[in-house]
């Protein structure tokens, strides 16, 4: 592209020139530093042109506060599944006589099947962000829900029908084990939990599930787990090892896992040669900061350690003593800047 | 820089086939920048969040007559602004016109930021904030959907209601408006640069 004749408002159309100046892109930077260095004869159009920009781009962003969007949603989905689908026609008084007569005698048991299937049965439970929550099921299986991520399951489970629960996040399984004879499975004796696309099928076994930004993993403390999605052959694991499944590539994987997993049951993040960008999406995830790094070559450092996670003053001391940055916290939209020290 | 996200749009094609999922990627995806636009257009966040709501539920509703969207982003702008005009509107009123005269489009221009700070010109910065600051909410609106979203011309006029003609008459005189501040204080600016390396 030949950028010698343009003027200010050439310019001022340019996308690669409003990429220059939002400055997210390292490769456009350095073509119009270089391009600038050059001395062209329009430079006075081009400083016009980034001068107006930069004033242009000069309000700052607006952002929900964190757990609005998931609180909205929540708000659309329980609309969405109570609007009972119920087409409207006009119809003749006459018709409208009779349809009320079997309606009123249909409402009665219609209504209490609806209640019963729906409302009555389940049930939803958000642990909001910075808190866990423990969850007792009806056959007494433990579920801990970490920060920012919701379950949902039957208040009650028949004798035969399988143990089924839905999670939005992450959390950490202790399933009781029902199969005590040597028969072929029965329904009432399977327990599954469904996370993102991912269903992970158990009979009475401890693991980690985490579905968090269209990655899900399921980490095995003991008993084994089958693991698996509509579109994948299911996979066993073993004690010790890791499923993940990238829904984007909808690849499922298995590899060694990191004993750390389910740290944060502990208040704990255990980081081996760990990357700050995965510290920076905790943070995020759990605890509805919006992160902005001012040097992004910070993202990539990695760390070891152990970091405690009880106490966000005392965590955020600690990572900006480790990477010798300072970090701002702005209360009124929970944002974190992370800044080069001295 | 009109890039059509694959995603989105598969999105949309799962949900109008009746996926609850893909409706809550879609929602996931686009709350932020139909949030900020909405509070930007009107200042009352609990009205936005109804019309966004309502927005979800009736794609979700009328999912069997709603079209595969060709741009999910500009489909769902032109919904929420729609939306938006709707609640306020005087009640008994049912002719739809455009929504104009607006209060105020929210766009705040402002010396902290740091892509001001870049310029180390204080007056010069100073001039064009306050000429900024006076633009009317309709060039505020315009050059936040072309600078901020950078959106094109053609969807521009789409989310405003108003002809694409209308729509570069609209941002040329808003440079206009920012003209004779620019001149004087560019100027000013590269003598003081040329004075600098000298």
């Amino acid at each position: 592209m030949d950028y010698h004749h343009y003027d200010k408002n050439d310019f001022l159309e340019d996308a690669s020139l409003l990429a220059y100046v939002k400055g997210n892109d390292p490769v456009v930077t350095r073509f119009w530093e270089d391009w600038a260095q050059q001395q062209p004869p329009n430079i006075g159009e081009f400083r016009k042109a980034v001068f107006l920009l930069r004033h242009l781009l000069s309000a700052e962003r607006i952002n929900a506060r964190p757990g609005t969007e998931q609180e909205l949603w929540g708000r659309i989905s329980q609309t969405i599944d109570t609007a009972a689908a119920t087409p409207v026609r006009r119809m003749g008084l006459r018709r409208w006589i009779a349809a009320a007569a079997v309606f009123l005698l249909l409402a009665g048991a219609g209504i209490g099947y609806y209640i019963y299937r729906y409302t009555g049965t389940q049930i939803a439970v958000y642990a909001a962000y910075g808190t866990k929550k423990q969850i007792i099921l009806a056959d007494a299986s433990m579920v801990t829900l970490n920060a920012n991520s919701s379950l949902r399951y039957a208040r009650h489970w028949g004798k035969n029908s399988v143990r089924e629960v839905w999670l939005d996040g992450e959390a950490y399984f202790e399933v009781k084990h029902l199969k005590d004879d040597a028969l072929p499975l029965k329904a009432g004796e399977r327990f599954l939990v469904h996370a993102g696309k991912l269903d992970i099928e158990v009979l009475g076994t401890t693991f980690n599930v985490k579905d968090r930004r269209g990655i899900t993993t399921v980490y095995l403390k003991n008993g084994v787990v089958k693991v698996g999605t509509n579109a994948t052959d299911a996979l066993n694991i073993q004690p010790g090892e890791e499923a993940e499944y990238r829904q984007q590539e909808g690849l499922l994987t298995k590899h060694p896992g990191d004993a750390g997993a389910a740290a944060w049951l502990d208040n704990k993040m255990v980081l081996h040669n760990t990357p700050v960008k995965e510290i920076v999406q905790v943070l995020e995830d759990s605890y509805g900061y919006k992160v902005v790094l001012t040097d992004t070559a910070v993202a990539n450092r990695k760390i070891n350690g152990v970091l405690p996670l009880k106490n966000t003053e005392t965590l955020l001391y600690i990572l900006s003593n480790m990477l010798d940055v300072d970090i701002n916290v702005n209360k009124s939209d929970s944002t974190l800047l992370f800044r080069p020290g001295k | 820089m009109n890039e059509l996200a694959a995603e989105p749009i598969t999105w949309w094609k799962s949900f109008l086939g009746g996926d609850k999922d893909a409706l809550s990627s879609l929602y996931r995806h686009y709350f932020p920048v139909l949030y900020e636009y909405g509070v930007r257009l009107h200042d009352q966040e609990e009205l936005v969040k109804d019309c966004i709501q309502d927005l979800f539920v009736k794609l979700w509703t009328n999912r069997s007559t709603i079209q595969q969207a060709r741009d999910p982003r500009l489909y769902l702008l032109i919904a929420l602004r729609g939306g938006i005009y709707n609640k306020l509107r005087p009640a008994g009123i049912r002719k739809v016109v455009p929504y104009e005269p607006h209060h105020d489009f929210r766009l705040t221009f402002s010396a902290e930021s740091a892509y001001v700070k870049k310029e180390a010109a204080g007056l010069q910065s100073q001039q064009l904030l306050q000429a900024l600051e006076k633009l009317s909410a309709r060039q505020k609106e315009i050059i936040y959907l072309r600078f901020y979203e950078e959106m094109e011309y053609d969807d521009i006029s789409a989310v405003m209601g108003i002809s694409v003609k209308a729509a570069y008459k609209l941002y040329a005189r808003a440079l206009e408006a920012l003209r004779g501040v620019l001149n004087i204080s560019m100027s000013a600016l590269l003598l003081l640069l040329a004075q600098h390396k000298a």
